[in-house]
């Protein structure tokens, strides 16, 4: 067995250095689908990242009706006390929202006296548990909250993160498809080179199948062939990929730093680099075994 | 060894290629098949080993039916045959040595065993000073040799030989024949085709048998 793989790696080795002008092709084609892929990659971490941390300071307000009486307050305060998302809330009343306007824009003191008397309403600070800081988690509670008695009005800031999410949903579909297409080409280039390689060295198919080799002894150095040239493009594209992002992220440092800074604070983790490379050379191998195959028939 | 029952072989309706064939070769014997060009002998040789199938009747070797051997089980079957093809089969991208080590290769023989029982059939054959060398470098009698030490070098129990000394000239010819000989005195069992009557007639110990527009016109 271990003789065997030392065969074919051997073999396909050799093969891959001695076709380098048809192999080139096949790995830089498969340099681009996996480029690509890790571009959306990079791209999706960085937004996750982001939304985790925006996610991490949603706040969600509750404003209730004026003049609401002692039961019903206690009512809703009850209910808060029991719901599962909340971590901790405090309540907020007429006097004290006004207190808080006066100190944050001491300018409009006036103000509240002018449109006749304090515009606000009381109001709870709900502090959200972690495991619920998403937005589909925050919705949900916002819309249970809505429906209590006493409540006027339920407010998140969620509009950044939704549009965010909007963002990288179209760019998950976008991603998904333009790499399914690259995927694609790439598996039919690498079956077509390893195909012509394969077609190139028929009659040695031939002999060897007459002197009485396996179809997996003939098969095995083609499959490392191919093999071969997705795991050197996979290492290839996470080079290049590496050396794009340190570019971008250097460029946009400097002309938008706080923005883009921000943005672009992480490359992919090791697993991905891992996922990236064993993607390539899945392509390389399924590429070789679908051309192969018909080869090798008795 | 080998049976045949009423095998047919077609590779077009007109002109058939072996017509109602029956015989049986049995383990150890020293067979030639003979006949002019055209006869049917390669036929004969690639339905044994199941390059062709029948159109026609059964055959067994070792006893298999090859007809219903499954494609999986092909490769097993050659490893027990040594073949010395007519027009060689060598591979030309790999050296002498390289192309006979192949087949033990194949059988997982370890690289060491390899090294030496390669070196002992090359010298065997009288080719060994040129076992670095690719099979174009070679002169057809010089390939004629490797073929045949491709054949013989994992002791097979059937060896089966096209026209094995076609391009060889009658001194080399005999020291080849000697060397089946030899190989069938030790328990293979070998089937020559041959159109060269001299050849026949320099192993004692032999069967013959007559092919002529695809059918078995003598045994003797």
């Amino acid at each position: 067995m271990f003789r065997a793989i030392k065969y074919f790696l051997r073999e396909g080795w050799s093969s891959l250095w001695h076709n380098k002008g048809a192999n080139f092709l096949s790995i830089a084609i498969i340099i681009v689908s996996l480029y690509v892929l890790g571009v959306f990659l990079v791209l999706s971490t960085n937004f996750n990242h982001i939304l985790a941390r925006w996610s991490e300071n949603v706040q969600v307000n509750i404003y209730l009706e004026e003049n609401l009486s002692e039961p019903a307050l206690l009512y809703v305060q009850e209910r808060l006390s029991i719901l599962p998302e909340i971590e901790e809330f405090v309540y907020i009343s007429k006097q004290e929202a006004l207190q808080r306007f006066h100190t944050l824009f001491p300018s409009l003191r006036t103000l509240p006296d002018d449109i006749g008397g304090n515009p606000f309403p009381p109001s709870y600070e709900l502090k959200i548990k972690k495991e619920y800081q998403t937005i589909d988690g925050v919705k949900r509670l916002a819309s249970s909250l809505q429906r209590l008695d006493g409540v006027k009005e339920v407010s998140y800031d969620l509009q950044w993160i939704e549009r965010l999410s909007t963002v990288m949903k179209l760019l998950r579909v976008i991603g998904i498809f333009l790499v399914g297409v690259l995927v694609f080409s790439a598996v039919s280039t690498t079956s077509n080179v390893i195909r012509l390689l394969a077609y190139a060295r028929k009659d040695e198919i031939d002999i060897m199948k007459l002197v009485g080799a396996s179809s997996w002894f003939i098969k095995g150095p083609f499959l490392v062939e191919g093999m071969l040239q997705g795991f050197i493009a996979g290492i290839i594209s996470i080079g290049i990929l590496y050396l794009s992002y340190r570019l971008v992220s250097y460029y946009l440092a400097l002309s938008y730093n706080l923005l883009f800074g921000f943005l672009l604070f992480t490359f992919l983790p090791l697993e991905y680099w891992l996922g990236i490379i064993s993607g390539g050379t899945l392509v390389g191998l399924m590429g070789s075994f679908i051309s192969i195959r018909k080869f090798l028939r008795y | 060894m080998i049976q045949m029952f009423n095998v047919f072989k077609n590779y077009d309706p007109v002109s058939p290629a072996l017509i109602d064939i029956s015989l049986h070769i049995r383990k150890g014997e020293f067979v030639f098949i003979s006949g002019p060009s055209g006869a049917g002998k390669t036929t004969f040789l690639k339905l044994i080993y199941r390059e062709e199938l029948p159109t026609q009747g059964q055959i067994l070797v070792n006893r298999r039916n090859i007809a219903k051997l499954p494609p999986s089980k092909i490769p097993y079957l050659r490893r027990s045959m040594g073949i010395v093809f007519q027009d060689f089969k060598l591979l030309n991208n790999k050296t002498i040595f390289d192309n006979v080590s192949f087949v033990l290769k194949i059988l997982g023989v370890p690289v060491s065993v390899t090294k030496k029982k390669v070196f002992n059939m090359l010298r065997m054959v009288d080719i060994h000073h040129k076992m670095k060398s690719l099979p174009p470098q070679l002169s057809g009698g010089e390939q004629q040799r490797v073929v045949i030490a491709r054949a013989l070098i994992n002791d097979p129990a059937l060896l089966l030989a096209d026209e094995p000394t076609g391009n060889l000239d009658p001194e080399l010819s005999m020291e080849i024949m000697r060397l089946f000989e030899e190989a069938n005195q030790k328990g293979t069992t070998v089937v020559v085709a041959t159109h060269n009557p001299a050849l026949i007639g320099c192993i004692s110990n032999k069967r013959v048998i007559m092919l002529d527009k695809g059918r078995i016109v003598r045994y003797y």
